[in-house]
């Protein structure tokens, strides 16, 4: 056993802003892992996790694709604040560009659900529209969770108000069956490491609470819907059929978190403390008056997705920093003038080369650097949670002004236990853009043979990303 | 279908041209649904012609209670102060909730917000200070016994369930009370955490309308009575059946076309039935996009939140005067002047006098060009951008809301680059629609009727001038022309496509079908009955209700 770093590597690293102290958690225990702290103490390797950074609206293409192609690409001015946020982030980060979405041609929707399902949109009179089949985050839950509690993990600061599931949901279990993100970060607390929860027994900082009857009461009422559920499930005919069975499929995962958490999870982190920097106007589209909060509210999330995936509550997240479309207001101050209104807008309005629509992007993608700082500070195994992870960052379109569905921008983050090299860039000729997807998606499941349907179906990846 | 595939039908001859929607059978295979349908015809008539014997019928399905069900099912089972979860937004599809409820399931985060609302609305009811403890009657000091707390699942369930329970569900729910109460040494406890159980059970959740064979006519289905109970209940209040109404599906009232109409009168004569006919109305009139407006504040400054809020409130507020407190000439929404405002509002339309800052009813002068709903600042305000109009958004309302027309969606080649000259006019600036003939094969079917609102601007104030140049808002309606807004409503009141669409709407939202219009027969006959009321909103729903469509379902 490794143990010559003793105490160093049982540092508790404590939070950031404002004091507020929210833990990262311990690294898997020493005697969980092999001699070289690289993989499980029974010789599989740490699972590997995958996520979806989701932002609306584009980039301004020009400001944001490498020149040079192939490794060690040169930064540009709107990929600089994603890799500049921590020393050494660039080996994690490759581009791929050149790839364009196909499919429906309903403009942000169209491409989000190109690169996020690979199939096309059901939408009518009122209904911007939902995908035609599930998300790959959905897919990589059914092929990586194992027994996680959660098959997995949606986070977001910011949703779109209009009808139509594609634009409020990043996930999809399948056509209207949207997995939504929470927005409340401290509901995102209360499902992981809250009062009932799988988390809850985790040991941390705050007191275990006292054993109490809920967990056997609210086991008690589901006990008696599910069977409801079964009842009712061979009592509509087959078209019904599935959505009774989704709502049955529902009450068993929770269930399913009710019992206690296994030793391994327990012993495997520290349980953090509840986000009490975030107040009800950090909530929701509380956020849709102002991006002040933005920062803060983005790492908090970030923060508990990374513990959520260390403590192996879950290894699937998607993150919905700003929906298809969004329209979140960024500050006046920003972008100079005293200009306030929606990001939306301003991609449609300003003229020339939109140099507060390059400003913009540019905040949003130093969000994405806190992010990608904190899960590379979060240690797993040997390394980090960045290691151990093939995480995607997407968009709705490239150019926002006319919702250009080509060359869209994307990035494959991590080095997913080993199979992505990083610091690559590939430009593509107006291929698919589910082909970045599934590099993206097979680097933590390599099993997965295809993505996407139709026009959109690939079985291939970009190889000189992989190792 | 999409938009590329309409230019071939365009210089085939097809019907995809020109503004007014035909009602004539195409021929068109699709069946409605949820995919765009095969032209921008309204009736793809199916397998049967018109002059087929026996009608379409919509299929029988399964449909989740919408989230405005869900709250009024609550409140009237245990209290208008019972606390009120916040549940997943619905899916709206043909523009009304209630057709999404078809689609809609139970997905995780759902079922974990259930699950929280059905557990506090039983603890508010039945925990410790609980307002509905005393409808056990049976309950000695120390609690519900078992033969007690059995009785009250067995009433207090037919009430959520919307029907009797059967054995198995009486049994459920009993074991639930007995672990419970052992658990909890209180039997009371037992009774909460069942009606829990209740509260977010598919049966309370889901409203099954699976039919049975109808014994008349075994080539088709007939909604079964509590089936029929919970149809007439949500379409005419929007909420659970009340006790007559439990009381008439027992009796088999509900299967008999007298016994129907009998309880279609009483529920809409109800105030309920207005209310829930308003909220029909806010859906069919997209409403809900108001909340989503976002304007230039330079550009307009009288626009603020709490204007978007009274132009919401004037248009609800017209709707229910000309729908139940004149006329009640559906029609009369079209064509007229008046309406509704405060101080802000009258502001925007330039009305002199208003002092107040509720609304209190005006009338506009007799040669005004704003008239109708097209005339109000929700319609004109929300279907627009930040600081421009929108023809194109315009005129998709009129030709999806109130003609019930299908644009399709741009195919994934358009290239849908807005060109950002503040020197054309809005008029011109859609010459490139009109121009470029892959944009054109929908466009002119939006934009020319989006035209005739030129003369109001991005929040609807009137205008005369866009760009330095006259607005000019003629075109025509299927070869009808028109000068401005004045032309085009006359024009629409006479349609026979406006009456049938409000038809081919109330008939959706109704039965949950998107293709509940497939049938001309029935829409035909139920618009006889519509134009020949007076066009009363109230009795067109009391036909609905009565009709085959609403009763019956086509057998897989």
């Amino acid at each position: 056993m490794n143990r010559n770093n003793g105490f160093s590597r049982r540092t508790i690293l404590r939070g950031f802003l404002q004091g507020s102290a929210i833990q990262l958690a311990l690294p898997p225990l020493e005697e969980m892992l092999n001699f070289h702290g690289d993989a499980m103490a029974d010789g599989t390797a740490i699972p590997r996790k995958f996520g979806v950074w989701y932002f609306g609206n584009g980039v301004r293409a020009e400001r944001w694709t490498p020149a040079n192609v192939g490794a060690n690409w040169t930064v540009t001015d709107e990929l600089a604040p994603v890799v500049n946020a921590a020393p050494g982030l660039k080996d994690y980060v490759s581009v791929i560009s050149g790839m364009d979405a196909k499919g429906d041609g309903y403009v942000h929707a169209g491409p989000a659900s190109a690169a996020l399902t690979g199939t096309g949109l059901n939408h009518s009179v009122g209904d911007n529209g939902t995908p035609q089949g599930p998300s790959i985050d959905v897919l990589l839950a059914g092929l990586i969770g194992g027994n996680t509690p959660f098959g997995g993990v949606h986070s977001g600061l910011y949703n779109f108000l209009a009808n139509g599931s594609v634009y409020h949901a990043i996930s999809h279990k399948g056509p209207d069956a949207p997995n939504y993100p929470e927005l409340d970060a401290r509901k995102i607390y209360n499902r992981l490491f809250g009062a009932g929860s799988p988390g809850e027994k985790i040991g941390g900082m705050a007191p275990v609470p006292v054993a109490n009857n809920t967990i056997a009461l609210r086991r008690s009422a589901l006990d008696a819907v599910l069977s409801d559920c079964n009842a009712l499930k061979s009592n509509v005919s087959a078209a019904s059929r599935q959505r009774i069975e989704q709502h049955c499929e529902s009450i068993r995962s929770i269930e399913k978190r009710l019992v206690d958490v296994p030793a391994t999870v327990m012993a495997a982190c520290i349980k953090p403390m509840s986000p009490t920097n975030i107040t009800d106007a950090k909530a929701g589209n509380a956020l849709y008056g102002s991006s002040a909060a933005f920062k803060e509210v983005n790492q908090t999330m970030s923060q508990l997705l990374a513990h959520a995936m260390i403590c192996d509550l879950t290894r699937v997240f998607t993150h919905c920093y700003t929906n298809p479309a969004a329209h979140w207001n960024y500050d006046a101050n920003l972008v100079g003038g005293g200009v306030p209104g929606s990001f939306h807008e301003l991609t449609h309005r300003e003229g020339g080369d939109q140099p507060n629509v390059h400003k913009a992007v540019v905040q949003q993608m130093g969000h994405l650097g806190d992010t990608l700082k904190i899960f590379k500070d979060t240690p797993l195994g040997a390394g980090n949670l960045l290691d151990h992870m093939s995480m995607m960052v997407t968009s709705d379109c490239s150019r926002g002004q006319n919702h250009d569905p080509k060359d869209m921008p994307f990035l494959v983050i991590g080095k997913a236990g080993g199979a992505l090299k990083g610091n690559m860039h590939f430009r593509g000729t107006g291929e698919s853009i589910t082909k970045a997807t599934l590099t993206a998606a097979r680097a933590a499941a390599p099993g997965l043979a295809s993505f996407g349907e139709g026009n959109q179906r690939v079985t291939d990846v970009v190889t000189s990303l992989m190792t | 279908m999409q938009c590329k595939q309409c230019v071939v039908l365009l210089l085939l001859g097809s019907a995809c041209s020109g503004v007014v929607i035909s009602q004539e059978a195409t021929g068109d295979s699709s069946t409605g649904g949820k995919s765009a349908a095969g032209n921008t015809t309204v009736i793809a008539a199916g397998g049967g012609a018109s002059g087929a014997a026996s009608p379409v019928l919509p299929a029988a399905g399964v449909f989740r209670l919408t989230s405005e069900q869900y709250r009024n099912s609550l409140r009237d089972l245990l209290g208008d102060s019972a606390p009120l979860q916040t549940i997943e937004r619905d899916i709206v599809v043909k523009g009304f909730a209630s057709v999404g409820a078809g689609t809609a399931g139970v997905a995780e985060s759902a079922a974990e917000s259930f699950e929280t609302g059905a557990s506090a609305a039983a603890a508010f009811a039945f925990g410790t200070k609980g307002s509905k403890r005393s409808l056990l009657t049976c309950a000695g000091t120390s609690g519900p016994d078992e033969t007690c707390a059995k009785g009250f699942l067995k009433t207090f369930g037919r009430k959520v369930f919307r029907r009797p329970l059967v054995a198995t569900e009486e049994a459920s729910l009993l074991k639930v009370w007995k672990d419970v109460s052992a658990l909890e040494k209180d039997p009371w406890r037992g009774v909460e955490i069942a009606v829990s159980a209740m509260l977010q059970s598919p049966n309370f959740l889901f409203r099954a309308q699976e039919g049975e064979p109808d014994p008349a006519n075994p080539s088709r289905k007939r909604y079964k009575s509590f089936e029929m109970a919970d149809r007439l209940s949500f379409f005419l209040w929007n909420t659970t059946p009340d006790e007559a109404l439990l009381a008439a599906a027992e009796a088999g009232d509900l299967l008999t076309p007298s016994g129907l109409q009998a309880q279609a009168k009483r529920l809409s004569a109800s105030p309920r039935a207005r209310v829930a006919l308003g909220a029909f109305m806010a859906e069919k009139l997209d409403l809900a996009s108001i909340d989503l407006i976002s304007k230039d504040a330079k550009t307009f400054p009288l626009y603020t939140p709490a204007l978007a809020a009274t132009m919401k409130a004037e248009t609800q507020r017209l709707v229910d005067y000309v729908l139940f407190e004149n006329n009640g000439d559906f029609m009369d929404l079209i064509d007229t002047r008046t309406t509704f405002v405060n101080k802000a509002l009258a502001a925007v339309y330039k009305i002199p006098n208003i002092t107040s800052d509720t609304l209190v009813q005006t009338t506009l002068p007799a040669d005004s060009v704003r008239l109708g709903i097209l005339g109000q600042a929700s319609f004109l305000a929300s279907k627009a951008h930040i600081v421009k109009t929108s023809p194109t958004l315009r005129g998709k309302f009129v030709v999806e809301r109130l003609l019930c027309g299908e644009i399709p969606a741009p195919d994934a080649s358009v290239d849908t680059l807005i060109p950002n000259d503040p020197n054309l006019s809005m008029r011109d600036f859609l010459e490139a629609h009109r121009k470029n003939p892959v944009c054109a094969s929908c466009h002119k079917l939006m934009d020319p009727i989006g035209v005739a609102l030129e003369n109001f601007d991005g929040i609807g104030a009137f205008r005369t001038q866009d760009a330095g140049r006259t607005v000019d808002a003629s075109g025509d309606l299927d070869g009808q022309p028109y000068k401005d807004l004045r032309g085009l409503a006359a024009l629409l009141r006479k349609s026979p496509e406006v009456s049938a669409c409000v038809v081919k709407d109330l008939l959706r939202y109704a039965t949950g079908d998107a293709s509940a219009e497939q049938d001309p027969l029935t829409i035909e006959k139920l618009t006889k009955t519509f134009e020949s009321n007076g066009r009363q909103l109230a009795v067109l729903a009391s036909a609905v209700a009565s009709s085959d469509a609403f009763r019956f379902a086509s057998n897989p």
